[in-house]
């Protein structure tokens, strides 16, 4: 097993602050900074478009990647952290931590679903309850995804991490047994029953009723009601027979 | 529908919705979701509408998550009411969305039907909406 590596061109980043970082956003550029135990950190600029592209291979985000700096030689690194604005989804940061080949890296790797539940032939829901695992290993042993077998999972049944195999050299990072996928009866629509909200002893007063006045299934206390006369009054309020929520 | 089982204080100031959704703009369960795009108040009406829509939807083949919670009392004065003498009384819940925020998720089901599904909880929205797919990768 070996791990997929990208080569990536990035620049020093000289400038810091707000203000540069958003000019070199408009050049398109993305600021970044490199890390490692015991390095010093370098404050870089990379091309997002560049950066995605490098990560597109098997590995995915756990691409090992070689940082060629600009002056500055190269660096080993995997990719971190990143951020992104949160409604376009557009890269807008990266954090790179420096890795050296012969020590183990904390990695979140995938976890793929494969199979068809028995479960979910049952008319279960396949739930996965967590996409992604962290392990330790060298970066050269860092798996691509973790596959998860769920033939034989019935309704009402879960897949743990103490249920899982993996790779030599490859480690669940946590002392817990999560549970990863299950698979779950589906539950029937219920039809809501509306409570009225009760007020904190000791408190102001209650908050609004749920029950509409005249509509027993409308939940919004009724501004207005006109029928309100078995209102529940707001604390001190004056207009409370026309105002406050009705319960009925 | 969704309401504080109970508050310390019944009634709030209508506050300003700057910025964006900090927290709660990911896919944390589903694996498709509806996000704001803009800013906005969710009635617990709205929620409550579009939990439905989606559940009649997908009927009982998946799972839905609302991320979102009305915890904010609004207040109203009655009908044909003069201004002043004091705020009016608490006429419902709503959520305070900001853009990114995620509405719903959903699993279970193939992408067509969560497509349909959230489309037509979208529609109960008065928030812009974009329908959000988990992928791998950035």
């Amino acid at each position: 097993m070996s791990v997929d590596q990208s080569v990536i061109e990035v620049q020093s980043r000289l400038e810091r602050g707000k203000g540069a970082a958003r000019r070199l956003r408009r050049s398109g550029l993305i600021p970044g900074v490199v890390y490692g135990k015991g390095k010093e950190p370098a404050a870089i600029s990379v091309n997002a478009d560049n950066l995605k592209k490098a990560l597109k291979t098997a590995h995915g985000l756990n691409t090992v990647l070689t940082l060629k700096i600009e002056g500055a030689g190269q660096r080993l690194a995997l990719l971190k952290d990143w951020e992104t604005e949160v409604t376009t989804a557009k890269l807008t940061h990266a954090d790179f931590v420096e890795i050296s080949l012969d020590k183990p890296v904390r990695v979140e790797v995938p976890v793929h679903i494969e199979g068809k539940a028995k479960g979910v032939t049952d008319g279960g829901i396949l739930e996965v309850i967590r996409h992604v695992l962290v392990v330790d290993a060298l970066p050269a042993n860092i798996p691509t995804h973790i596959g998860v077998d769920v033939t034989e999972l019935g309704v009402g049944n879960s897949i743990h991490v103490s249920d899982l195999k993996f790779a030599t050299g490859v480690k669940h990072a946590s002392p817990h047994n999560y549970a990863i996928v299950s698979v779950v009866a589906p539950k029937a629509e219920k039809v809501e029953e509306v409570a009225a909200v009760a007020a904190v002893p000791g408190a102001e007063g209650a908050a609004p009723a749920d029950a509409k006045a005249g509509d027993a299934k409308g939940a919004a206390p009724a501004a207005g009601a006109k029928d309100a006369k078995g209102a529940a009054p707001a604390a001190g309020a004056k207009d409370a027979k026309a105002a406050a929520p009705a319960k009925k | 529908m969704l309401a504080p089982a109970r508050v310390k204080y019944r009634k709030q100031m209508k506050g300003r919705m700057k910025g964006s959704a900090l927290r709660g703009g990911t896919l944390a369960f589903g694996d498709y979701g509806l996000q704001a795009l803009e800013c906005g108040w969710m009635t617990q009406r709205q929620i409550e509408a579009s939990r439905i829509t989606i559940a009649r939807h997908i009927k009982r083949s998946g799972k839905v998550w609302i991320r979102i919670f009305p915890d904010k009392p609004i207040c109203k004065k009655p009908l044909e009411t003069r201004m002043g003498h004091g705020k009016g009384a608490p006429e419902g819940w709503v959520a305070v969305i900001k853009p990114g925020r995620m509405l719903f998720e959903m699993n279970g089901v193939d992408e067509p039907t969560a497509r349909k599904a959230l489309t037509l909880a979208a529609a109960k929205i008065g928030i812009p909406t974009k329908i959000v797919i988990r992928k791998e990768g950035l």
